[in-house]
């Protein structure tokens, strides 16, 4: 037999006491102190089972009840009087009198904290767009120094990063040479200004100075010029003459004028 | 050497006819090309290699050559050979040929080239086409046209 059930027993047949008490108060007092030993028997356990039983069976159920309406009562009870003391006690003031908040927060592990959070979740329970709607970010804008971005962006390791080659692919000349208003382009040139600018006859001297007339002119007579064909000519004069010696001695001829005529 | 006068022989002659020749077949040559360039412009689907006949060359050849040596002697009395060489075909009196005997001289030449031969034993060098036509060559190592005009430059400058 465990402890409850002996505690169930007990009150069992306390109750059981009262009850009969209640029925035959007066007249079978002298009863109770015999039933009080003999309870005290049967808690020994020299009682037959059945009868305690029976007994526990009471006991139990009033136990729960009693349990049940105890509680309750606490319950009420603490209720009431943690209310009268809050309303009595500046809870706020009385925590920033007495408690070391900076401890408190050092102690906290935030590292900790921050990993058991779920940052996903959180961040998509966040409406972004009404979140950006607020910002007003001409002020961030005004508030940014580009030139100091800038200087900070290395704009090589950009470029090495970008795949020009794509990016060509994917740009439709024709299309930009569509939209391209080339009569507007010109018409904005002033050419009259550039061709003002220009000194035209500074220009024209250089050009030709810069030509030499001379040398053009002597390569402009070709090949009849080089020595060559001079060596061409003058041999050929002189096999023209050395035929017509031959000639003459043959046909017994006075030395004839040849080349020497006019 | 300074440059001869007078009446030029039979090897300088000669030499500006081999070029005068090759500058003749190259011009027909070209026509040829040229003929085979308009076919195929013409229609280059039934295309084909035209073979004309080896005659249909020479005559071409020759009138190649012929209007030629017309043009070059009734103009300047220079073709290319005679430029080359630097020889020049007048007149018996020293004045440029007419295009009748130019073009009669130029005839003679290809229809009889070995004409030029007679240069060798006349003794004033003068081949049949020349006796025929009454003309002579002589040596002129002058230049032309822009040719002089290139010298007097020369000679300003250097002046």
């Amino acid at each position: 037999m465990d402890e409850k059930f002996v505690g169930d027993v007990v009150l069992g047949s306390a109750v059981l006491a009262v009850t009969a008490s209640r029925a035959v108060v007066a007249p079978l007092g002298g009863v109770a102190r015999p039933a009080l030993a003999w309870s005290r028997r049967l808690v020994a356990g020299r009682l037959p089972d059945r009868v305690a039983a029976g007994l526990a069976d009471r006991g139990e159920q009033a136990r729960v009840e009693l349990e049940r309406v105890g509680g309750e009562v606490f319950r009420a009870a603490v209720r009431h009087a943690i209310a009268a003391v809050l309303a009595a006690v500046d809870v706020t003031d009385l925590v920033r009198r007495h408690v070391d908040l900076d401890a408190l927060v050092r102690g906290v592990d935030v590292e900790a904290v921050v990993s058991r959070v779920d940052l996903n979740a959180a961040v998509s329970r966040v409406d972004l767009d009404a979140a950006v709607a607020r910002v007003d970010l001409d002020a961030i804008a005004a508030r940014v120094d580009v030139d100091a971005v800038a200087a900070r962006v290395d704009l090589d390791a950009l470029a090495s990063r970008l795949d020009l080659d794509a990016v060509l692919a994917r740009v439709d000349p024709d299309a930009v040479a569509k939209r391209l208003d080339v009569e507007a382009v010109v018409a904005r040139v002033d050419v009259n200004a550039t061709v003002g600018r220009l000194d035209l006859t500074e220009i024209a001297l250089q050009v030709i100075n810069a030509i030499d007339l001379p040398e053009i002119l002597r390569e402009s007579t070709g090949p009849a010029a080089s020595e060559v064909v001079r060596g061409i000519r003058i041999e050929g004069a002189q096999a023209d003459d050395a035929v017509s010696r031959v000639v003459d001695r043959l046909l017994r001829r006075e030395r004839r004028r040849g080349s020497e005529l006019r | 050497m300074s440059a001869p006068a007078g009446r030029a022989g039979v090897v300088t002659r000669a030499l500006a006819a081999v070029v005068d020749t090759v500058v003749a077949a190259g011009v027909t040559v070209l026509l040829y090309l040229g003929f085979v360039g308009l076919r195929f412009a013409w229609s280059p689907l039934t295309f084909q290699w035209p073979t004309p006949p080896s005659h249909l060359f020479v005559v071409v050849f020759a009138g190649v050559a012929a209007l030629y040596l017309t043009v070059a002697w009734a103009g300047t009395g220079r073709t290319r050979g005679g430029s080359l060489l630097g020889i020049r075909v007048v007149s018996t009196r020293g004045e440029p040929l007419g295009w009748l005997r130019a073009a009669l001289r130029a005839v003679m030449y290809v229809v009889f080239p070995l004409g030029l031969l007679w240069s060798v034993v006349s003794a004033r060098r003068r081949s049949l086409q020349d006796v025929l036509v009454r003309s002579v060559v002589v040596y002129d190592w002058h230049r032309d046209g822009g040719a002089r005009l290139a010298e007097a430059a020369v000679m300003r400058d250097e002046g």
